[in-house]
């Protein structure tokens, strides 16, 4: 959990809120939902986007669906950092090709680590 | 009118009553289609049909004589304005070919017409040779290879006047010998990997650039001969079909465009550097290695010396795990006196370092050099040192990402070649790279990776692990055409090199 540094109103809330295009609400913990390179940026309380500081992210391009499943995938991300033999995730059939798609845009590649660009989630 | 005008209804004939059946009616020529004439007076019924015969012929209708046609002569010469097929200028049994009826209608024979044939032809027989050289195939579709897959012995009847000898008996599992030597075969279909009984393959002169991993399920192969293709390297896990108690004995892999790892720039190496058998004379020899490796790498890792060096030592390791006794008693020379025992023996020599992959199958940002499974033709050279330490995994981590995830799924589907040519054309890149990499994997029979076994559709690190191996039939030990260039690769990032240990 990070704090504001400039305006300390408040401490940043440890939950944040994905909205899917057809208004399905998910709240899932900030640390895992940082995972995603697109969603850090988007609460990155230096980019000066809305969503830094209402912590609610609008995804236009999303379906309830398979936003589900990507928060799933966060949160199975999360969990097994570091481990090997680690399960692999259910994914069904159906949204497999939309879910591919939703992780290219989610992670827009780029995210500096050990001095490479590695992707996170995809 | 009188009533003795009339006729009087005939009696019925008194047999019909008899309890006692007889059958001399039957006899009766007129037969019984109408009554017997009742009264002597009367004339011999004239029977209507008397002429009028049933055409009797057994046989096929086409063989049938020709049969007088009496309407032939009737003439319509007026218009009904009808059209009848009689109305045809050329009379209709000219239509019918009698003998050509269900003759085979010459066909355009293709290369992959004649090779169902021949694929055919086997089924039929229970013949496990099957021969399709020489016929200039571009392609060999899967059915063809599940077809063999059906493949059944047919037991050889005994000769009954003899009892059956020894050599009769024989198992009826097929030993498939598949033959696809001269042909123009770019890929292999993913059906004959799953041929458990083949034991021959020959793909000798093809255009092959890459020998799929699932080779390594061939597991009765014998014989396998690669020669004349466009091989950059082979799989990393046909070394499971090689080594002792396997069956593969013979395999033939010169000449192939295969990546060299010795320096290219130091001498060739001569006859001198090859492995003397006996024992005293081998360790002479490695110590002589040793000092001249140090001499003359000087930060050349890759010069030959030190290959040879690494060579000796662990032909030295392996031999004294496999059986001490008989190598204290002969030296390496057991592995020519005893092959059986040995098999082909395989030794891993040197790795080279490892290209990290993205999840689209796409070489990581900030790393230079060709990957080699993306090598063009003019890059013959990857070096590698035997004795270089391993490097360490850039992510300890294997936890699939959510493409990786998504494309497993895919690779399922029945319909993946389908979903390439229906995506939206605004698809971003990496997804398409990742559904061409995933159907590609498929067409390999699967992957699985070799580090921690898993399934997995895009590699995520791959690197050239150089092996010495000796299959039956090579040139003698150390020479620079027995250590093979094995492509490697991982599902992750953590899947990378570990220690370098022999096998």
């Amino acid at each position: 959990m990070t704090m504001m540094e400039k305006e300390p109103q408040q401490p940043l809330s440890e939950w944040v809120t994905l909205i899917s295009h057809d208004e399905f609400t998910f709240h899932i913990l900030r640390s895992s939902a940082n995972l995603s390179g697109t969603i850090r940026r988007m609460l990155d309380p230096k980019s000066g986007f809305k969503e830094s500081v209402t912590g609610v992210c609008h995804f236009e391009n999303i379906s309830g669906t398979v936003l589900e499943k990507v928060c799933e995938y966060l949160y199975y991300k999360d969990r097994y950092q570091g481990m090997t033999n680690v399960p692999d995730l259910e994914i069904a059939p159906e949204v497999s090709l939309e879910l591919a798609l939703a992780a290219d845009y989610l992670d827009c590649r780029a995210v500096a680590c050990e001095g490479i660009m590695i992707n996170v989630l995809i | 009118m009188a009533d003795s005008d009339l006729p009087s209804s005939p009696p019925l004939p008194t047999s019909r009553l008899d309890r006692k059946r007889r059958f001399d009616h039957l006899h009766d020529v007129s037969g019984f289609s109408s009554d017997p004439p009742v009264f002597s007076s009367d004339p011999p019924e004239v029977s209507l049909d008397s002429d009028r015969r049933k055409r009797i012929y057994s046989g096929a209708w086409w063989g049938a004589p020709d049969q007088p046609n009496d309407k032939t002569d009737l003439a319509r010469n007026f218009d009904s304005g009808v059209f009848m097929s009689s109305d045809q200028h050329a009379p209709i049994k000219d239509h019918v070919i009698p003998s050509r009826a269900f003759r085979r209608v010459a066909s355009v024979s293709t290369p992959l017409s004649r090779a169902q044939d021949i694929v055919n032809e086997a089924l039929e027989k229970g013949d496990d040779i099957v021969d399709l050289s020489d016929l200039d195939l571009v392609e060999l579709p899967n059915s063809i290879a599940k077809d063999l897959d059906s493949l059944v012995k047919v037991p050889r009847f005994f000769n009954e006047s003899q009892s059956p000898i020894e050599q009769e008996f024989q198992p009826l599992a097929p030993k498939i010998q598949l033959y696809l030597a001269n042909n123009l075969l770019p890929a292999l279909p993913p059906a004959l990997w799953s041929l458990d009984n083949l034991t021959v393959l020959s793909v000798r002169n093809n255009n092959l650039r890459s020998i799929p991993a699932s080779i390594s399920k061939l597991s009765n192969l014998t014989e396998l001969n690669l020669a004349n293709n466009s091989l950059r390297s082979l799989p990393w896990e046909i070394l499971r079909l090689l080594g002792p108690g396997k069956a593969l004995r013979t395999m033939h892999l010169r000449p192939n465009p295969l990546f060299i790892g010795i320096d290219a720039h130091a001498p060739p190496m001569d006859r001198t550097h090859h492995i003397p058998p006996e024992s005293g004379m081998y360790k002479l020899r490695l110590k002589e290695l040793k000092s001249e490796s140090e001499i003359s790498s000087g930060g050349q890792g890759s010069h030959p010396s030190r290959w040879l060096c690494k060579l000796l030592e662990r032909v030295w390791q392996a031999l004294r795990e496999a059986d001490p006794q008989l190598l204290s008693a002969t030296g390496p020379q057991c592995l020519w006196t005893e092959p059986d025992k040995f098999g082909p023996l395989c030794v891993h020599i040197a790795s080279t370092r490892v290209w990290y992959l993205n999840s689209d199958g796409t070489p990581i940002m900030g790393v230079k050099g060709t990957m080699p499974s993306k090598a063009s033709a003019s890059v013959t050279h990857f070096e590698a040192d035997p004795y270089a330490p391993v490097e360490s995994p850039r992510s300890s981590s294997s936890t699939p990402s959510l493409l990786e995830l998504c494309m497993a799924q895919c690779a399922a589907s029945p319909y993946l070649d389908q979903i390439q040519s229906l995506l939206p054309s605004e698809t971003p890149i990496p997804v398409v790279r990742a559904l061409e990499e995933t159907y590609g994997s498929v067409k390999e029979g699967g992957r699985v990776c070799s580090v921690c076994s898993r399934h997995y559709q895009i590699p995520r690190a791959e690197w050239i692990e150089y092996w010495h191996c000796m299959p039956k039939g090579s040139s003698a030990m150390g020479s620079e055409e027995n250590f093979w260039p094995l492509l490697r690769r991982g599902c992750s990032w953590a899947c990378v090199p570990v220690q370098s240990t022999g096998k």
